[in-house]
């Protein structure tokens, strides 16, 4: 019998991430217990739709942190990608038919739709760098907000939008869609693809003089990410039952990068739990919207002072305080 | 006939010509020196033959491997002279800082990558052959620069020394033919620098590399370079064996006071 070879895939620096097989029976536990505690009554219909928001969020923050994260390229426009996603779902659900075929149509097209834009989008954009790639896509992002709104009321319903959207996204669909962004992601960090985009954030000129074209693979980033952008704004539609541009402006795309700069940038793990972190603060602090955006600012502030980078914010955090502690204790200086 | 031939290379920055009227010529298998005081265009031209700047005025030409034919490849951007088969390492270490040693080579690789998008995210056969011909490779190449027990360590936590070498290892795995090394013996202590000349005559021979370096140690290039070029002010002021650039006249002008 020939020996099994036990070969590395791990890579080595994009924190939060494991081994599949442990992946899938911890989607299918957390899936379970979730289930369990709503027949039980646990979870409450209200505490559903946080959860439903949280898996969302986490879609789309597993996205823009594929760009942001691990490739390294800055994008602020996030919001208008879930829009394209958010719109073309909502269109084909109300206009053909609301049967669960399509409504699965409607959210594969919507993350094909938006990352074919994200494509067209990518090739000049992202030959920018830093603040003027940010700069760039925040741009962009209001531009198709903004196209949206203009476009005839009849058609996407102009500054209204559209309302009366079924409600397709329940829990579990919507779970299994956060499942496959997660198994998709991780599968592609394993992979030499995965490893090129690091390569890009890391070091650029080395990345380039070891063979990877960095303008491709940024190009490829931005595909991911828009698509899975697209893939959320498809479950937000299904989520509010109400679209307007307005829900895509650039407060959206903030909130996004919120999740993923709280969850250390490029961390998977660390993503996801920044996403149910601040959703179950932003519910909390439903009733004082103004509260959450001081929240925001001071949250930001912290980030910056503390430099936490791919580590979780609340790691690094915590680690700061233990790390006193055990100073004192050593008395080394 | 030559693997590598350049011709007339020019390359000026704004009104500096850093580099004037070189020609260079490399026969497969050569250990080249390319020498000179500081600021005499040395990176310059490592940066013109790799591409990351474009010469203003001359030819490039690199053998292909397989039919024998020239390329031109000056102006060509550095992923492409890449699949050409030159690589190079940088005179301020570039490593992958937060990657593992063995992802640093095995993103070295990425273009050898064969399998689909497509495998890789439901990891079909080709994903995994593939993905063990990288391990396999990455390790042997570890192995014969005495890394492979680090290969799980961040590249920013090895030693100096072991970085240049990590380096040289990852120019290594990229398949290339062509390897510029920009200062190799940079920092290392003498003992150290005797291992890496060592090294870097081994790795020649297995891995059938044509190797040029820049380096500022004497004792260095003038043991380890069958041929060397002396650069000063953009052009070369002499070719030749180690023992002819010893005692050529210009080459001790230009080093005046060094110990060549
Ligand atoms: N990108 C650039 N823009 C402008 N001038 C440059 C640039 N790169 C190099 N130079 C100039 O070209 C000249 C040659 O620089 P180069 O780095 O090639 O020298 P070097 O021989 O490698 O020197 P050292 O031994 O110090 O590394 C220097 O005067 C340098 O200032
Ligand atoms: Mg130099």
């Amino acid at each position: 019998m020939k020996k099994k070879k036990n070969i590395d895939i791990k890579p080595g620096r994009v924190l939060g991430i494991s081994e599949n097989k442990y992946d899938f029976l911890m989607f299918l536990i957390v899936f379970i217990a979730i289930e369990l505690l709503m027949s039980v009554g646990v979870i409450t219909p209200f505490y559903k739709t946080i959860v439903i928001k949280i898996c969302i969020d986490i879609v789309l923050a597993l996205g823009l942190n594929f760009i942001t994260g691990i490739t390294g390229q800055f994008s602020l426009g996030h919001a208008g990608f879930m829009a394209i996603g958010a719109y073309i779902a909502a269109m084909l659900v109300l206009k053909v038919s609301s049967s669960f075929v399509m409504v699965l149509v409607g959210t594969v097209l919507g993350g094909i739709a938006a990352a074919f834009l994200g494509f067209l989008i990518g090739i000049p954009t992202l030959r920018l760098k830093g603040d003027y790639l940010a700069i760039a896509t925040l741009g962009l992002g209001e531009i198709i907000r903004i196209t949206i709104q203009n476009i005839d009321p009849a058609i996407l319903g102009g500054a209204g939008g559209l309302s009366g959207i079924k409600l397709y996204s329940k829990f579990e669909f919507v779970f299994i869609c956060l499942f496959i962004t997660y198994f998709v992601i991780n599968n592609i960090l394993k992979s030499s693809y995965g490893r090129a985009c690091v390569a890009v954030r890391e070091d650029e000129i080395a990345a380039e003089s070891m063979g990877i074209n960095i303008t491709k693979s940024k190009i490829f980033a931005f595909v991911v990410g828009t698509f899975f952008a697209g893939i959320g704004g498809a479950l937000y539609s299904g989520y509010v039952g109400v679209i307007q541009p307005k829900n895509f402006g650039f407060m959206k795309s903030i909130d996004i990068l919120m999740i993923v700069v709280l969850g250390g940038l490029g961390n998977i793990n660390g993503t996801i739990i920044a996403a149910i972190v601040l959703d179950i603060v932003s519910f909390a602090l439903q009733e004082f919207s103004e509260l959450r955006m001081i929240l925001y600012a001071i949250l930001l502030v912290a980030i910056m002072l503390i430099k936490s980078g791919e580590t979780p914010f609340f790691v690094k955090l915590r680690n700061m305080f233990s790390l006193k502690k055990k100073k004192l204790g050593e008395s080394e200086e | 006939m030559a693997i590598l031939n350049v011709k007339d290379l020019t390359k000026n920055f704004g009104g500096l010509q850093a580099v004037s009227h070189v020609d260079i010529e490399v026969e497969k298998g050569e250990l080249i020196g390319l020498i000179g005081p500081n600021g005499a265009g040395k990176t310059t031209i490592f940066n013109l033959l790799t591409g990351v700047y474009t010469p203003t005025s001359g030819k490039i030409e690199l053998k292909n491997q397989e039919t024998g034919d020239l390329i031109k490849i000056n102006g060509l951007k550095p992923y492409i002279t890449s699949s050409f088969g030159i690589s190079r390492t940088f005179q301020n270490i570039r490593l992958f800082k937060e990657l593992s040693v063995l992802d640093n080579l095995r993103i070295a690789m990425h273009k050898r990558c064969k399998y689909s998008l497509f495998s890789a995210i439901f990891r079909t056969k080709s994903y995994r052959e593939n993905e063990e011909l990288f391990y396999e490779n990455a390790i042997n190449i570890l192995k014969f620069v005495g890394l492979d027990e680090k290969k799980d360590e961040l590249a920013d936590n090895l030693p100096y020394g072991e970085q240049r070498k990590l380096e040289i290892a990852r120019a290594v795995a990229t398949g290339a033919s062509v390897v510029f090394l920009d200062e190799p013996a940079a920092g290392m202590n003498p003992s150290e620098t005797e291992e890496l000349s060592r090294l870097i005559r081994d790795l020649r021979d297995k891995y059938e590399l044509t190797i040029i370096l820049i380096e500022h140690d004497m004792k260095f290039v003038m043991n380890l370079c069958e041929r060397i070029y002396v650069l000063d002010f953009g052009t070369i002021i002499a070719k030749g064996e180690p023992n002819e650039i010893k005692n050529d006249k210009r080459v001790i002008e230009a080093y005046l006071g060094e110990d060549v």
